[in-house]
């Protein structure tokens, strides 16, 4: 049916099938060339009809980018196509969007390929965390002496938010989009996902939000920080803020779009024999963090939405003067906020789960204890956001339940760290680099987890809320732990995704600098929080002068770190290994197709009889590396053997 | 063959002892306890270190200069002391296996399966539920006494956030607070009432042990915090307010209470 | 695996050497940025002695004499001048252990404080500021245009607080030439303090003079902005 890839097709500059100009219309090059197009031109216009009022003009300039930008991508053809047209798409026309024989153009268009999406995403989040991290280099320079020396407070500010938001935005893509993309369709058994048209929009929505929030740093900046809040984000008169507002507007829409496309792909095109019991971990993972997001980002969304109306239309919903609240904006804010560091702990954890079992050669330590536990940790994060407001003022008589939910949560977290240290316990761990990134993760997930516990309970919030103890806190958590997580994916699934092993030599050398410097830097910072410095401070007061500067100093080894990866993932690239369809002896179904994965990804659709995890269950065999024939392109056109029973 | 092969009844298997070894396990016999091993690293590094906590911890921790202040510095002290044996179980587990039970290369074989006994589970439930009920009533029972205690004759504050910096007026005496100058008595109960003008800010004093946000249009209040010692503390803001956030500063000043009458005269009041 | 030749080695420094390269270029890039946020050329105060020292402001309701090359909105903000020589004047030096005499020529009409704590002169030698040739130690809160509030920063071992309201204009007053724009006769405010040791403090206007749209927009604007209502004061020898 499908033609299997070769690997020439990969080196092919323009395919002989299309002319430059048919690729290049539409893709992210006519995509971009009418989307700045469109944005001057909404931009006078408005700017003739509102000449005073610059939020205004900033944020349509901002709406025109975005929908001349889709028109100029092709996001509207299949509409267009669906009104207009008198046919509906043929099979080549599918195959065509779904970037058949377009070579490496296929990444550069509107492709609908999930394999092509998921790379997209991954190669945006490498990006975004590279980005994200000189902003976190320039803010422990900031920081590493008293005093506003290297930046204007104003700048460091801007900085700071900065590094939040890109930080946060690929944190919570980053385990979902690279993998919950390419991965997930292949682990449960189908070709592609539900909404292959959706799953490129929800791509294309995030690259279209990242102009609009780097111009804010032509537009004056934003002095909000991350949580963007009001009234502060209402009161500024340049219009920097609407650059973060409309981003993360943006945002919200595509993780929506990505929610609805996951949950329908893992519920409805699982193949035969997967049922709900048999889903591997990480797609539960997957599942349950896009359902918190569902319910969660809407919220985020509204509160931008209302903070831009209160900039453009001059609203009141969070001027008090006027009749607002500030802590509406906080409910709002923390509505998401809370569920949100879950959307990026669920499928972190849910990886760091299947490579405890892949690499310890054993199943997992209570599968089912495991599931319930990410299962209660996903409905009870949607109750507890009132543990950001504890010393807002507002309902104080709320304090004691968020303060009992809160604490709930450690307890199936607990049962998270009892089934990864007991599947580790007594296998063969076979230590690799997304091994090492496991391990790393569990360490700093515990000392993440005990000092959310310090923030919890109400008394010691009181002094502790607002200060460093609280960013070093989260970075233990989405950092240490989530985004360990993530790289542990990384390395895990590389070879799959890019055909290439990454030099496990430097894959270590990138894990200890990080973990090393991560510990030193954010172990200081716990202890300048303990001593009382406040957060957000581009002056930092000489009581707390030395702790930052010892944060500084190690944050340096976490900078070489990632130079050693970047470093690692482009000579990799160019000259590294070639990787073999079955890399690691995993038993989920994406090791089963061949690396390349072609387009349709199996030949004939598996049958599952079982978890990923039964290592020990089946007759122990000598058979070489790893349990099962790994399938090469030379066998795939036979039947596969798994549709024999 | 893949999983896709395996028997789905595989899958269920009671939660008995595990099959018995292939050849290539090493004999029990010659095999060391490494469960008592790991139990009794972790018991011995458990008591080590919260020793260490115990005696080590106060020296870390700001001094405090108030009721509040002692028992959040206390409740500080008895979280880390709690949370050690917690984390070393992760820590003492997580790096035996990774020396005990590690392979040079790729395994050729699998390792045996574990089930967690269904008295695994239910204890592990019932020993993380005890420490977490613990936790609760203990933080609930700190908080309500220091949101309920009404003292006699308390000293109320109004403190008002702007961007940047903190003004306080005592409108007991009707008189206002000097420059960057907190100054109170010692020993005697004080409560703050906290408004904004223009942003949210968020007013910290750490060493009294009272944090609330000022919020533009509405007064918020901390709980009663008593003064214990003469010093002078930082007053913060912990909320982001824009440019000069990390500058918006005061200085607490606890003095005895003929020093802090003497001001409240010099400034036009009476005492 | 492969044996690690002395190129790998190579790479791997030269991607270290390249990335703290891009570091450094971010940052310079980020501080050479004026849109997100600037300090202007330090105006000393001029030293008229001894220990003493003379400090001369212009507050303007508009930004033509001393921002005269930006755009909208800018232009229109109120700003803190150098009277002297119509150059910018947010960051100010004065020597340590001298006697700063502080002359500010008021020409912007009132806002009104919301706060009154700043209605009140202090910090100033004697504890009063000359209005117009009058000792002052209080004005009417709604009288007040700007004010001139110095404060010390977190924990310095060198405590100074100053901070004087500043009358505004009254609606009737006759119109003065300066640089060629026509504001009205001004108000001279002038008052005392004495500094300590070298530290640095940042100080700030309390007037909601930022935009007439009600509280929190006239603390933003102008003053949110280094250059305009806010900026930094170094006590330093020169």
């Amino acid at each position: 049916m499908s033609e299997t890839t070769t690997t020439n097709e990969a080196a092919v500059i323009v395919p002989r099938h299309y002319t430059l100009r048919q690729l290049l219309f539409p893709s992210v090059v006519s995509g971009v060339v009418l989307g700045v197009v469109g944005a001057v031109v909404v931009y006078f216009i408005v700017r003739a009809l509102q000449p005073d009022n610059y939020d205004a003009q900033v944020v349509f300039a901002y709406t025109g980018w975005t929908l001349f930008f889709f028109a100029g991508i092709g996001a509207f053809n299949g509409i267009w196509r669906w009104g207009f047209a008198r046919h509906d798409d043929t099979l080549e026309e599918a195959l065509d969007l779904a970037g058949k024989d377009q070579g490496l153009w296929r990444y550069f268009r509107y492709t609908t390929d999930h394999k092509v999406v998921g790379m997209q995403y991954l190669a945006t989040v490498l990006v975004l965390f590279f980005v994200g991290s000189m902003g976190a280099f320039s803010i422990r320079l900031e920081q590493s002496v008293p005093g506003a020396i290297f930046f204007t407070p104003s700048t460091y500010n801007t900085i700071v938010g900065m590094h939040g938001i890109l930080m946060i935005v690929a944190s919570i893509v980053m385990v979902s989009g690279p993998f919950g993309n390419f991965v997930l369709p292949i682990m449960i058994g189908a070709r592609d996902m539900a909404f292959p048209r959706l799953n490129a929009l929800s791509y294309w929505l995030l690259f279209a939000a990242i102009p609009v929030f780097l111009s804010t740093l032509f537009l004056g900046g934003f002095p909000t920080g991350w949580t963007g809040y009001a009234p502060l984000a209402v009161q500024g008169l340049t219009p920097g803020m609407d650059a973060y507002c409309f981003t993360i507007i943006l945002f919200a829409i595509s993780t929506t779009v990505a929610a609805l496309n996951i949950i329908t792909t893992v519920l409805v095109l699982r193949t035969k024999g997967m049922t709900l019991a048999r889903l591997p971990i990480f797609v539960w993972g997957v599942m349950l963090s896009v359902f918190l997001g569902l319910t969660a980002f809407p919220s985020f969304l509204i509160s931008q939405v209302m903070v831009l109306t209160d900039r453009v239309f001059h609203t009141s919903f969070f001027i008090a003067a006027n009749g607002g609240s500030n802590w509406l904006y906080e409910h709002l804010f923390w509505f998401m906020g809370h569920p949100e560091v879950y959307v990026i702990a669920l499928p972190a954890m849910a990886v760091a789960a299947e490579l405890s079992a892949v690499f310890s050669r054993k199943t997992v330590f209570g599968r089912r204890m495991l599931l319930g536990s990410l299962i209660t940790i996903c409905i009870l994060s949607v109750l507890v956001w009132g543990h950001h407001l504890y010393t807002s003022g507002s309902n104080t008589a709320l304090d004691a339940p968020y303060m009992l939910d809160t604490e709930l949560i450690s307890i199936p977290t607990g049962f998270f760290f009892l089934a990864l240290v007991g599947t580790l316990w007594r296998g063969r761990i076979w230590i690799t680099v997304p091994l090492l990134f496991v391990a790393g993760m569990l360490v700093n997930f515990v000392v993440g987890g005990i000092t959310g516990i310090y923030l919890a309970d109400l008394p010691t919030d009181e002094i502790l809320h607002g200060g460093m103890f609280v960013t070093a806190h989260f970075h233990f958590t989405l950092v240490g732990s989530m985004v360990f997580g993530a790289f542990a994916g990384f390395y895990y699934w590389f070879p799959k995704m890019l055909g290439r092993r990454l030099n496990p030599r430097l894959g270590a050398l990138h894990f200890w600098l990080f973990e090393i410097g991560f510990l030193g830097t954010f172990l200081s910072l716990f202890y300048a929080g303990l001593q009382g410095e406040p957060r957000w401070s581009a002056n930092v007061s000489p009581l707390y002068a030395t702790a930052n500067l010892i944060a500084s100093l190690f944050a340096i080894l976490i900078a070489v770190s990632v130079f050693v990866a970047v470093y690692n993932v482009i000579i990799s690239l160019a000259r590294g290994e070639v990787a073999t369809a079955d890399e690691w002896g995993a038993r989920t179904l994406e090791w089963t197709v061949p690396t390349p994965v072609p387009l349709e990804n199996f030949a004939t659709l598996p049958e599952v009889k079982g978890t990923a995890y039964e290592y020990g269950l089946s007759e122990p065999v000598d058979k070489g590396f790893g349990l099962h024939e790994p399938a090469t392109p030379d066998t795939m056109d036979a039947p596969s053997p798994q549709a024999q029973s | 063959m893949s999983e896709a092969n395996i028997d789905a009844n595989a899958g269920s298997v009671a939660p008995t002892p595990p099959p018995p070894p292939t050849p290539a396990a090493t004999p029990a016999s010659r095999e060391p306890d490494h469960f008592r091993r790991v139990l009794t690293i972790w018991v011995v590094l458990s008591v080590i270190g919260m020793v260490a906590c115990i005696f080590l911890l106060p020296y870390i921790l700001p001094p405090t200069a108030s009721n509040l202040g002692s028992v959040d510095n206390f409740t500080i002290v008895l979280l880390t002391v709690l949370a050690i044996p917690v984390a070393l179980f992760v820590f003492v587990f997580l790096a035996y296996s990774m020396f005990a039970f590690r392979v040079r290369e790729r395994p050729r074989e699998d390792a045996l399966p574990l089930k967690p006994r269904p008295m695994l589970q239910v204890g592990f439930l019932g020993i993380t539920s005890v420490l977490c009920l613990f936790l609760i009533i203990y933080g609930l029972v700190a908080y309500y006494q220091e949101a309920s205690a009404a003292p006699a004759n308390p000293l109320v504050v109004q403190v008002t956030g702007q961007q940047w910096t903190w003004t306080f007026y005592y409108p007991q005496y009707g008189v206002s607070s000097q420059g960057q100058v907190l100054e109170l008595p010692v020993n005697r109960a004080v409560q703050f009432v906290v408004t904004s003008k223009d942003v949210l800010h968020g007013f910290a004093v750490r060493t009294l042990g009272v944090r609330v946000d000022a919020n533009p249009g509405q007064v918020t209040t901390t709980p009663y915090t008593t003064p214990t010692a003469i010093g002078q503390y930082p007053v913060v803001c912990v909320e982001l307010c824009g440019l000069y956030h990390s500058y918006m500063w005061s200085s607490l000043k606890v003095v005895d209470q003929s020093t802090f009458n003497s001001w409240i005269t010099s400034q036009g009041g009476h005492p | 695996m492969k044996r690690q030749s002395s190129g790998f080695v190579i790479g791997i420094i030269v991607s270290i050497v390249l990335g703290f390269g891009i570091v450094a270029g971010i940052v310079l890039a980020l501080r050479s940025s004026t849109a997100l946020g600037y300090e202007p050329q330090v105006l000393q105060a001029q030293k008229t002695g001894p220990g003493t020292a003379t400090l001369n402001l212009s507050t303007f309701p508009d930004s033509h004499v001393c921002h005269a090359s930006e755009g909208e909105p800018q232009i229109n903000w109120v700003t803190y001048c150098s009277s002297t020589d119509a150059s910018q004047g947010t960051t100010w030096e004065v020597p340590p252990n001298t006697l700063v005499t502080v002359i500010i020529n008021q020409y912007d009409s009132a806002s009104g404080l919301v706060n009154d704590y700043f209605s009140q002169v202090r910090g100033t030698v004697g504890g009063v500021a000359m209005y117009n040739g009058r000792p002052m130690t209080k004005i009417n809160p709604d009288d007040a245009a700007h004010t001139f509030t110095l404060q010390t920063t977190p924990d310095s071992a060198n405590p100074l607080f100053v901070s004087v309201p500043l009358l505004g204009v009254p609606d009737n007053a006759p119109n003065v030439d300066v640089n060629g724009q026509s504001y009205p006769k001004p108000n001279v405010i002038s008052f005392q303090f004495r500094t300590g040791a070298a530290d640095t403090y940042v100080w700030h206007c309390y007037v909601p003079c930022g935009s007439d749209r009600g509280i929190p927009y006239g603390f933003s604007g102008p003053m949110s902005t280094t250059g305009y209502m806010a900026g930094t004061v170094t006590v330093a020898n020169y």
